[in-house]
């Protein structure tokens, strides 16, 4: 058993910028604010589950390959 | 479901309802002046949200209205907000009643020392003191007042009209004082 803290990354930026979109195309296309974008990409924001799955819809791909749980394992 | 009254409309709406119901209160108590001054504040803010949220992540914010994270900081800044409230209400709440609050002290308990005993809220010795000067003074203007009654008529154009003036504002300021209380 271990104590953790759960940190999520995301490959949003990757995957935006390699389909050579800007911040605020993709923030209309998902009806959210260019803010947000920026703000998913640093990972200053968790999106909810509903925008977690319009990124993943919007890029083709899943849930999973967008977004990685990070464990850092503290041992006890 | 985005409903009009979530939108920037539906906000706008609401103040200019807002803005006209702080002149309206203000005109109720002939300070039209006042109240426009009042209402071009409140309009004044309304517009700086309603233009700037465009421009200004934290003025979109401050509308309530936008995508999740605006809400989501919106409803943690109020809850802040709410948080910060139940410490200043009671604080100001203990601070108003050491100090006694001039508002509440009728004028029979401005006759006698004793606290009234129907009010639950308490008046300070300094605070009645100053409500039994008050109305000595209100007194002597009506003396001065009944003076100018001469062989039954009496001169309601003297300067001592001010005084019974000044008294009937005296009387409307307890009401008076509880609508600016709850609007602020």
């Amino acid at each position: 058993m271990c104590k953790g803290s759960l940190t999520v990354r995301n490959d949003v930026r990757l995957l935006r910028t390699a389909r050579d979109l800007s911040q605020g195309a993709l923030a209309d296309a998902l009806g959210v604010s260019r803010q947000t974008i920026n703000a998913i990409e640093t990972g200053r924001y968790l999106p909810s589950l509903p925008l977690a799955f319009g990124l993943a819809r919007f890029f083709e791909t899943t849930v999973e390959q967008i977004f990685h749980p990070d464990t850092e394992e503290i041992p006890t | 479901m985005k409903t009009f009254w979530m939108s920037p409309a539906g906000q706008l709406s609401v103040g200019l309802v807002l803005v006209a119901a702080v002149f309206v209160a203000f005109a109720l108590n002939d300070d039209a002046a006042n109240g426009a001054v009042g209402a071009a504040l409140v309009l004044g803010f309304l517009l700086l949200v309603y233009f700037g949220r465009r421009r200004s992540d934290t003025l979109d914010i401050m509308s309530g209205i936008g995508d999740e994270r605006s809400k989501l900081l919106y409803t943690r800044a109020v809850a802040f907000s709410g948080t910060v409230m139940s410490f200043v209400l009671p604080i100001w709440w203990l601070v108003t009643i050491a100090k006694g609050d001039p508002t509440r002290c009728s004028r029979s308990a401005a006759r006698s020392s004793a606290p009234p005993s129907s009010s639950p809220w308490p008046c300070s010795r300094g605070a009645a003191k100053r409500a039994r000067s008050r109305v000595r003074w209100l007194r002597s203007g009506l003396r001065e007042h009944e003076n100018d009654c001469h062989d039954g008529e009496c001169d309601t154009a003297g300067g001592e009209q001010t005084h019974g003036a000044e008294l009937q504002r005296y009387v409307r300021a307890s009401p008076q004082r509880g609508l600016q209380l709850a609007l602020a």
